[in-house]
């Protein structure tokens, strides 16, 4: 059985004795996983990555001391070619986004560790990123989501509209400003966003396209 | 409150005060008027009263110098002296006016004389009667016609060439006595007591506030205050209005009447010239100026200005006295003024006080309440959540053991128990504080809850979320949170609706949250809906951070809830809920 492949060397870091100990007995039992540290915190985790130099860290997100994106920044920096795989109770897209963002490259469900957590191991082992499988549909959905690049006055935010709507009724950028209650250097921020966002290169430009586009009342 | 008691005292005094002096200048006016008034007005009184006694002297004069008894007397009928002496003893009893009465012949000796004295007429025997024609009188009248009377100034009576004491106050009326054949025969000569005209002078005077004085046009008293003063030229002292008035006299000599101010005084003065009113046109035209009348009499009142400050000082005193009573009430008033007004402003300050600790206290409560519920997420995720993944954890791996097929279904049972209840558990901590909002801030936050909520309402919610979540700060982003899902509950509470638009956006200066919906709406003036608690939470919230809050609803039309808060001020009032 191990004259295929040596086991794989893993850190594993949670904050929580007993899980931590499930976690391990689970890895142990499939004989593919050797575990060549345990860590409860966010330190510990860099300091022994540092000294196994461990193929994969299994990292709980929430640690006493730092939280998983921190913890992956560093553990990237100290031993660049490593493979982090987040483990997590939150059932929640936002936290995988946030960690692959961050550069992990696995993220799984706690508690569907038995029937995936070696699995997932092995995979990112391999240079794959693994996603648990209960919110991996999900992510893929919250990706592919059409990031609707919203264009022209649509782009403008209601009191960019506002302003706008101001500016093209003829009115002063001081008069504006006065009458949006904003302060004349904000009122000037604002219109060379506007102007970015509409790609206009002048005020008389931006009068134009707000008349054109029936913006004033 | 010792500045607006003093502030309104000083004011109501100086308005007071005017007061006072302006109704005092009145009356110093008025006073001024009034007093020339009466002083004009006694002197009236006293002409009016000169001029009929001695009318009365003239006409006693003219009517015994034609009396038959004289005549019969001039035609040296020897009995008719002893009718013309019983006939002047009794008239002389009856007028109680004069002093004598005394026929002169043309050569000035006395023909008859009457002496009246103490209320009894006396004949003078033959032999008592003396010569006269050295006397003034004598000489000025001997060449009268007939129905003129000359009037002498008045004098002190002399007898024997000494002035008769007491001293006895005279004015001799004259004229001319003519027999039938038209002959010039003698003088008629009255001796006019001015003993009771002064006196009368003096009556007429007592309830005029100044003084008044008969001056002869010498300048001399013939009638002052002081009965020590009169008479100088005759009794030998220097008194004299001349010299006691010299400015004023040397005015009045140039005048015949008139007012006018000498010193302090108020000085007013008539000149009577009795002689004049009945001598003939002759002897008038000769008196051209009524300083040359030596008969004349000039009537004086002297008012001076402590008599005409008098009543203006009378008066001050009693404004000032009722001043003094309204000072105090106005003390009183401005005092009770000022405190009322303190305690006012201590009361605003009070309740202004108890609001900001109101506050205070509202935030902390909001704050204490979101780290309660931190660490009970916190204690559901990682303790609890910990300890049942652990179980689930060791459940499958038994799972994984286990051949028999009838344990197995029980352990299988049973992890599918444990899951239900680590479901559960993050349901519930994620209820009390999402640990996404911790772990990763206010959009991921929102977007959880979203999604969560439209699988557990069925609403569509349309998104619009153009803010930078790290730059919202955490007590901000909290409450934005709970806003936005308070609004959303009510939403799917109450609106009836399908579709609800939740749109977030901030620039460098505040995050603005909008939810719309066009749902059923209500009356923002129906106080029950507006103060749902949920609103009332809301607007809390938003107020507690310095921000706005906006419901705009109407039956039927929809609500829309608008959210601004203030990015800027955060550390500011984020600090000071820090020290609370």
């Amino acid at each position: 059985m191990s004259l295929l492949k040596s086991p794989i060397r893993v850190v594993l870091a949670d904050d929580h004795e007993m899980v931590r100990q499930a976690l391990a007995r689970i890895l142990e039992e499939s004989r593919k996983i050797t575990i060549v540290a345990q860590a409860s915190d966010g330190d510990q985790v860099l300091e022994l990555s540092r000294s196994t130099q461990p193929e994969v860290v299994v990292l709980d997100y929430t640690l006493p001391d730092h939280d998983a994106p921190q913890v992956i920044e560093k553990l990237l920096q100290v031993v660049p070619d490593i493979k982090i795989l987040v483990l997590t109770v939150h059932e929640n897209i936002h936290y995988a986004v946030r960690v692959l963002e961050t550069g992990a490259h696995g993220y799984l469900i706690k508690s569907a560790a038995v029937d995936e957590l070696v699995e997932a191991i092995e995979n990112v082992h391999e240079g794959r990123i693994y996603m648990s499988q209960k919110i991996s549909s999900e992510v893929l959905q919250h990706l592919r989501r059409p990031k609707r690049e919203r264009v022209g006055l649509e782009s403008l935010s209601q009191r960019e509209f506002a302003f706008l709507r101001l500016l093209g009724s003829g009115k002063s950028l001081q008069e504006s400003a006065k009458n949006m209650k904003i302060s004349t250097s904000t009122a000037s921020t604002y219109r060379s966003r506007i102007m970015g966002k509409l790609n206009l290169a002048s005020t008389a430009d931006l009068i134009r396209y707000a008349i054109e586009h029936d913006v004033v009342k | 409150m010792l500045r607006n008691f003093l502030l309104a005292f000083s004011v109501a005094s100086l308005l007071f005060s005017g007061l006072i002096l302006a109704i005092y200048r009145q009356d110093v006016v008025n006073q001024r008027t009034i007093l020339e008034q009466e002083a004009e007005h006694v002197l009236d009184l006293q002409q009016e009263l000169l001029f009929s006694e001695l009318r009365g002297v003239q006409s006693d004069l003219l009517y015994l110098a034609t009396q038959d008894v004289l005549q019969k007397f001039l035609s040296s009928d020897s009995s008719a002296r002893e009718t013309l002496e019983h006939e002047y003893e009794n008239f002389a009893l009856k007028k109680a006016l004069y002093d004598q009465i005394r026929l002169l012949d043309t050569t000035g000796l006395e023909a008859v004389r009457i002496n009246y004295r103490d209320a009894k007429a006396e004949v003078v025997p033959l032999d008592k009667l003396q010569p006269k024609a050295s006397r003034y009188y004598y000489q000025q009248t001997i060449s009268l016609d007939k129905g003129e009377v000359f009037v002498s100034p008045f004098d002190l009576n002399e007898e024997h060439g000494k002035i008769e004491r007491p001293i006895e106050p005279v004015i001799r009326f004259v004229t001319p006595v003519i027999d039938e054949s038209g002959e010039k025969r003698g003088l008629l000569v009255l001796n006019y007591l001015g003993t009771r005209l002064l006196a009368k002078l003096k009556q007429l005077s007592t309830s005029f506030r100044g003084e008044t004085m008969l001056v002869n046009p010498a300048g001399e008293y013939l009638q002052a205050p002081n009965a020590s003063q009169q008479w100088g030229w005759l009794l030998d002292h220097q008194q004299s209005f001349r010299n006691d008035f010299p400015d004023a006299w040397a005015e009045m000599e140039r005048l015949s009447a008139g007012q006018l101010r000498a010193g302090d005084d108020l000085i007013t003065f008539r000149r009577i010239s009795p002689g004049l009113r009945w001598s003939t046109s002759k002897a008038e035209a000769s008196t051209t100026a009524g300083s040359q009348d030596l008969s004349s009499l000039i009537l004086i009142s002297r008012v001076s200005s402590s008599v005409s400050s008098a009543h203006s000082r009378d008066l001050l005193n009693h404004l000032l006295l009722m001043g003094a009573g309204v000072m105090m009430v106005v003390a009183l008033l401005s005092f009770s003024w000022a405190r009322s007004w303190e305690i006012r402003r201590l009361h605003a300050l009070h309740v202004a006080e108890s609001e900001s600790r109101l506050r205070h206290l509202s935030r902390a409560l909001l704050e204490a309440q979101e780290t309660e519920r931190r660490n009970l997420s916190r204690v559901l995720h990682d303790e609890l959540g910990q300890l049942v993944t652990a179980i689930r954890l060791d459940l499958g791996s038994l799972e994984r053991k286990q051949s028999n097929s009838e344990a197995n279904s029980l352990l299988h049972r049973a992890i599918e128990e444990t899951d239900q209840l680590l479901r559960s558990l993050h349901e519930i901590a994620s209820r009390a504080r999402p640990s996404v909002l911790d772990d990763l801030g206010l959009k991921d936050a929102i977007e959880t809850f979203i999604s969560e909520y439209q699988r557990r309402t069925g609403v569509s919610v349309t998104s619009h979320l153009s803010f930078e979540q790290d730059k919202i700060p955490t007590t901000i982003g909290e409450n934005a949170y709970r806003i936005v899902s308070e609004a959303l509950s009510n939403v799917a509470t109450h609106a009836k609706v399908g579709e609800v638009e939740v749109t977030m956006e901030s620039d460098d200066d505040s995050l603005r949250i909008s939810v719309q919906e066009a749902g059923v709406g209500f009356e923002t003036q129906d106080l029950e809906a507006s103060t749902r608690l949920g609103i009332l939470g809301m607007r809390e919230r938003a107020e507690l951070l310095n921000g706005e809050f906006n419901l705009v609803s109407s039956p039927s039309k929809g609500t829309q809830i608008l959210v601004e808060l203030p990015l800027r001020v955060d550390a500011a009032t984020f600090s000071e809920s820090g020290e609370a």
